[in-house]
């Protein structure tokens, strides 16, 4: 039996300790698994299937994709991420983790990040590939450039609802309070969205942003740039949080 | 003995929760080498303790080093050098065994991939879960988790195994299998762990300390502990009239006290004595002065751990009280 001495020790440290083994599982939880192409397979139908509503009014129909692909994989983004810190929190396995030599801030970035990646490709640019493959048939008249910049903004207002979950799962041990803020931004963001001095001023307006990019109307770039701060406020606070956090 | 033969070493260590004291003042030393174990009764804060070692939680008072480095301010360091198996083992459900022990090795170790793989390999041997080593978890039966449990904390050959209550929980084969799996890391690590089951510490520890509503009662080798605290005493058996035999007896210098029974036709003493040399001498030629007393049976009196644990629990009872 080899000794210790024999080993390449990991040599990570200060906040990147344990983060390359951490991002490697969370990684491969996602995309060495049947979950992406799952959930690849079941948001691609979903959204055509309402976007096809607009067979006949192709335009109509990129709307009703731009709606649909904000409110439904929403809720599936909502359900999941809560599940990511929550559920190790409660069962132990978190405990566990960081028992180990792991810093708490790779523990939650190797959270955030593969999931955001996960979300994204799954939910919204395979579906929206596909989608566009669809509507184009359908006779709608997409760029595809401008299309695929298009899904930006929607993977971007997932982000916002998996890290503000996520954060709020850093706080709380029971699903109720995780979940209540991110579904009202969920159901309510889409109205909010068209308000015409409200909109544009929170990530409820990206959905807005999406839709100005196909139609060529101008729409402010306020909801990118506000969501890719709240973003990075998101992570942050949930960094600060579990490190504070008692097991 | 010296400070850096304590692989575990709290100063007054302590921690409450708002108004709740789970740990107070706590003075634990605990030997390199030794199998240490934590007793106490449920909440008594033998887990809050662990946890505090480990980083998990944060003391409100007083200190500790383990393995010579504080647990506070360089926990990163600790926790490369220990191995730790919590009380309720949960692993990622969806990985098996072997990847469960990949992923714990990934955290100490980049490579070489072939040595890892082998103290994986040996590891699963280890706590004989070869046969299972490919299946998910999820079908794990508690005694399996728990040996998966101690496998993934030795991954990192660790100077000290911190066990949270291993063999709680687990039916008589998996406790013996636990326990035996314990026996055969000492030559490898110090091993401090946490209990209830006074059965197991009396089989495997070295040290044991008691924790009672979060105040240490009592620490010391376990030999020292069964000799009990009214010092060294002897079981007398006797039959006859043992009237006179005990006047002459309470008379001795060397008999610090005599508690006395009465079962059927026969009298139970047990005899405290304060100076063992003589009375190895002289306590069955003292009695046996008397010829109207036979003696029936006479030994060492051995104290069993639960009488101890229980005896020193109800004292801190009512001295809380």
């Amino acid at each position: 039996m080899s000794s210790k001495t024999a080993f390449k020790t990991v040599t990570e440290t200060g906040w990147r300790m344990g983060f390359s083994a951490l991002f490697g599982k969370e990684l491969k939880t996602w995309f060495g698994t049947n979950a992406w192409w799952q959930q690849a397979l079941l948001w691609s139908l979903i959204l055509v299937l309402f976007g096809s509503v607009g067979i006949g009014d192709p335009e109509a129909g990129v709307f009703i994709f731009y709606m649909m692909a904000m409110i439904f994989p929403g809720i599936a983004v909502i359900i999941i991420s809560q599940e990511r810190i929550l559920e190790e929190k409660r069962s132990g396995s978190a405990a566990w983790v960081l028992s180990k030599p792991v810093s708490r801030t790779a523990f939650i970035i190797a959270k955030l990040v593969p999931s955001a990646l996960g979300f994204c490709l799954s939910m919204i640019f395979i579906p929206g590939i596909i989608f566009y493959v669809v509507a184009t048939m359908m006779g709608a008249t997409l760029l595809f450039v401008t299309f695929i910049i298009s899904l930006f903004p929607l993977m971007l207002w997932q982000l916002f609802l998996s890290w503000l979950t996520m954060c709020l799962a850093t706080f709380f041990n029971k699903e109720g309070p995780v979940m209540a803020v991110p579904f009202p931004f969920l159901f309510i963001g889409p109205s909010l969205a068209q308000h015409p001095i409200y909109g544009p001023l929170g990530p409820w307006g990206l959905i807005m942003s999406s839709i100005s990019m196909t139609t060529g109307d101008m729409y402010p770039v306020y909801p990118i740039i506000i969501t890719l701060v709240i973003l990075l406020v998101l992570a942050v606070v949930a960094v600060i949080r579990f490190r504070i956090h008692e097991f | 003995m010296s400070l850096e033969s304590y692989v575990i070493q709290t100063d007054g260590l302590g921690k409450a929760y708002g108004e709740v004291r789970a740990l107070n003042n706590l003075d634990l030393k605990v030997p390199r080498n030794s199998i240490f174990a934590f007793l106490g009764p449920n909440g008594a804060g033998k887990t809050t303790t662990i946890k505090l070692l480990l980083g998990l939680a944060r003391p409100t008072m007083g200190t500790a080093t383990v393995l010579g480095r504080n647990i506070v301010t360089d926990n990163d360091e600790i926790r490369r050098n220990v191995g730790y198996l919590a009380q309720q083992p949960t692993f990622y459900k969806e990985l098996s065994a072997r990847e469960t022990l990949r992923f714990a090795a990934g955290l100490f170790f980049k490579g070489p991939k072939d040595l890892i793989e082998e103290r994986i390999e040996y590891l699963l041997e280890v706590v004989g879960l070869e046969d299972k080593a490919d299946r998910p978890i999820e079908g794990f039966s508690g005694g399996e988790i728990q040996r998966l449990g101690i496998a993934q904390a030795q991954v990192n050959f660790p100077e000290l195994l911190i066990l949270d209550e291993p063999a709680a929980g687990l039916d008589p084969e998996g406790r013996e299998q636990v326990l035996k799996i314990m026996e055969s890391l000492r030559a490898e690590s110090t091993i401090f762990y946490s209990t209830h089951i006074l059965d197991d510490v009396q089989r495997v520890s070295d040290r044991v300390a008691i924790l009672n509503k979060g105040n240490l009662i009592a620490q010391a080798p376990i030999e020292e502990l069964l000799v009990g605290s009214e010092g060294v005493a002897y079981v007398l058996v006797l039959e006859g009239d043992t009237q006179k035999a005990y006047s002459t007896l309470s008379a001795e210098k060397w008999v610090s006290s005599i508690t006395e029974r009465r079962e059927k036709e026969q009298t139970h003493w047990v005899v405290t004595v304060v100076d063992t040399a003589i009375a190895k001498k002289r306590l069955l030629r003292t009695v046996l002065q008397d010829d109207k007393v036979d003696i029936v049976d006479f030994g060492l009196k051995q104290y069993e751990l639960e009488e101890i644990f229980m005896r020193l629990v109800e004292e801190d009872d009512t001295n809380v009280q």
